[in-house]
């Protein structure tokens, strides 16, 4: 019997997702056509002997997540349920705290996958390694290229045994090309290391004491583990932890940007998993290029030429002439004649006017290194605004005729001219 | 009556317009300045324009060796073999000038004055198009919004879902759907492609073609350039 775990985290997090973030929690974000960890629970359900699904997070249970949490059980037959931190807890945190419920019914082994990370998820591969080999913490790795990987956890390994010999989160310098994808398989046995960690925090004072080493600086209270810096590194070379490695599909989802290109990946895969998502060109229909999502409900005019990478959401109306490319259009937003999306988010009910250019810059990974991954994405430089995605906010008007480029538009607002570079509160 | 026209020069701050024709060729209003000019002065009463000029001076003479027939009037060509500045041509066409004893005009070819824009006004009134002149072998699309002050010269085509603002678009040129110029000048037989945006006084030269879906702000384009990227800040695209 087997278990899984999300870790959702909070309003607190996913500031980077802004001003998206505002309207739904980062993690019911729809990403080519679904929400964000409906991708991982689909993955999950696909595990023989999955029991149970645990949403792990500090978001306060409003309408959209519970309804989430109800289709999810309808449509996949498998209990998940919602676990509220009483606080921040870190990454490792919640799993110790709610230690009782995950091994509930003795799973032989539980998974744990953050949130924003988009994947093909190899879990059945990473269950046959286990079960091969069992230790308390498996790790999903995957490569990045030298310069990238100073953004993310960096392990290194024994290349016979795959055991982690040390973990560093985010490096000053190099220290190795296999980065962690922050999806596990953990053992019963792991959450006694996480109880060993707790009850040091404990002993230390944790309250009272401004945190020195850990570089992102935030205050921790009581009971915060960090998986990365308090586990994997501490434990690191003593035959605890393992990596199984991939080559599939893999991002971090951190920004907007890097959502549409998580889009982009996930698009890509339904051409196996799910190929009746994927539109198709009909007669009096739209001109389809590449991989498309449209919701059932959308109405897109049949002189439209969709894509590549475009996702189109519920009641969406797409007018005549349009151009939309690699971008998402949320929930109810409409898109007038004329108009030519490209490499932007459009916000939930909002209004693109006739002929306006709504157009934002991709980040994306170099394609010609396949080991390339987004760069930690800042939204300035020298104190100028990076030119990224364009995101509408939700219900944003766009007047006839402007030109929107590289720009960030917070919600409810309507504009009256072009916008190049900005941000407009 | 005699009058003197001051041709000479490139013309270089026309270009990328100048570097295919000479400047008192270019369409205004899908008509040769230089022949707004001469209409004007034939009207007044002169019989003899001399044109002082240098640069494509062949191009400029074959033009205009047409429009003496038309206009039944005498064009002379006084030929600068190295820029004389502005009085030195009439020096050097003093044989020309001194035939008759009258007093001859002397226009420099890169004014417009009143009597082009007179002329204009009664053509727009003519034509009830709100300041915009569309030669009949023009040909526009379905849902197309063009004007005001739009000039669109012979063999243009602008296809389905065109806006078209305070353009010039001449001879022969082709606008694809769904695109949206403002504040341009579109050379001959240049191809603009489906869903590009152009503004903020982007020129493009003869033959030019725009890529789709791609944006335009104040981009000069010499001519038969193919543009491949987006240009999101004013230059000149060589």
């Amino acid at each position: 019997m087997l278990k899984a775990v999300i870790l959702i985290g909070g309003p607190q997090k996913g500031t980077r997702f802004r001003p998206l973030s505002f309207e739904v929690p980062k993690p019911l974000f729809p990403v080519a056509g679904v929400p964000m960890i409906q991708h991982h629970i689909e993955a999950c359900a696909q595990v023989p002997g999955m029991q149970e699904i645990l949403l792990i997070g500090f978001y306060q249970p409003d309408e959209a997540l519970t309804r989430f949490l109800e289709a999810a059980q309808q449509e996949f037959h498998l209990p998940v349920r919602y676990l509220q931190e009483f606080a921040p807890l870190g990454t490792g945190g919640g799993l110790y705290h709610f230690r009782d419920q995950i091994l509930a019914g003795g799973p032989e082994a539980f998974f744990v996958l953050n949130a924003d990370v988009c994947s093909d998820f190899p879990l059945s591969a990473m269950l046959d390694a286990h079960r091969h080999q069992p230790h308390p913490f498996l790790l999903l790795g995957t490569t990045a290229n030298r310069t990238q990987s100073l953004n993310y956890g960096c392990i290194v390994e024994n290349p016979q045994t795959h055991e982690v010999l040390h973990y560093v989160e985010k490096p000053s310098t190099f220290v190795s090309d296999v980065i962690n994808c922050g999806i596990y398989l953990f053992s019963p046995e792991a959450l006694k290391p996480l109880g060993d960690v707790f009850q040091r925090n404990q002993q230390d004072g944790q309250l009272c004491l401004p945190l020195g080493e850990d570089s992102s600086g935030l205050w921790r209270g009581a009971g915060t583990i960090r998986l990365e810096q308090d586990v994997f590194s501490a434990l690191a070379g003593q035959g605890q932890i393992y990596v199984y490695l991939t080559e599939g599909i893999w991002s971090q989802i951190k920004s907007a940007g890097s959502a549409l290109y998580a889009s982009r990946l996930y698009l890509g895969q339904y051409q196996l998993t799910h190929p009746e998502r994927l539109a198709k060109h009909t007669p009096g229909g739209p001109r389809i290029r590449g991989n498309v999502y449209i919701h059932p409900t959308a109405k897109v005019a049949p002189s439209a030429v969709l894509g590549p990478n475009v996702s189109i959401g519920e009641g969406v109306t797409v007018g005549e002439g349009v151009r939309l490319r690699e971008s998402i259009v949320l929930h109810g937003a409409t898109l007038q004649e004329h108009t030519c999306v490209l490499h932007s988010i459009v916000g939930w009910g909002s209004t693109v006017g006739r002929w306006a250019r709504v157009e934002g810059t991709p980040n994306d990974p170099n394609p010609n290194d396949p080991r390339a991954h987004m760069d930690s994405e800042s939204l300035f430089k020298d104190g100028k605004l990076l030119p990224a995605i364009t995101i509408l906010g939700c219900r944003v008007r766009i007047p006839a005729e402007v030109l929107i480029l590289n720009s960030i538009v917070l919600p409810h607002k309507e504009l009256s001219r072009s916008f190049t570079n900005q941000i407009i509160l | 009556m005699k009058a003197l026209i001051l041709v000479g020069g490139y013309g270089t701050r026309l270009r990328p317009l100048t570097l295919s024709i000479p400047k008192p060729l270019v369409d205004f209003c899908n008509k040769p300045i230089l022949l707004h000019q001469v209409e004007a002065l034939a009207a007044a009463g002169v019989d003899h324009v001399i044109l002082a000029v240098s640069y494509m001076s062949q191009v400029l003479e074959k033009e205009m060796k047409a429009q003496e027939q038309r206009l039944g009037i005498r064009i002379s060509l006084s030929h600068e073999e190295e820029p004389l500045g502005t009085a030195g041509p009439l020096a050097l066409a003093r044989d020309l000038l001194s035939e008759t004893a009258d007093p001859f005009f002397v226009l420099n070819s890169d004014v417009i004055c009143d009597f082009p824009f007179q002329a204009m006004v009664q053509f727009h009134q003519h034509h009830g198009q709100e300041g915009s002149i569309l030669d009949p072998s023009a040909s526009i699309g379905q849902n197309c919004s063009i004007g005001p002050n739009v000039s669109l010269g012979p063999g243009v085509v602008v296809e389905d879902g065109v806006c078209i603002r305070r353009c010039t678009v001449l001879r022969d040129a082709h606008i694809r759907s769904h695109s949206w110029l403002e504040s341009c000048i579109v050379g001959w037989r240049c191809r603009v492609g489906q869903w590009v945006r152009m503004e903020n006084v982007t020129v493009l030269g003869e033959d030019v073609i725009v890529n789709d879906e791609l944006y335009l702000n104040g981009a000069s384009v010499l001519p038969h350039k193919s543009i491949g990227e987006s240009v999101p800040e004013p230059r000149i695209i060589m």
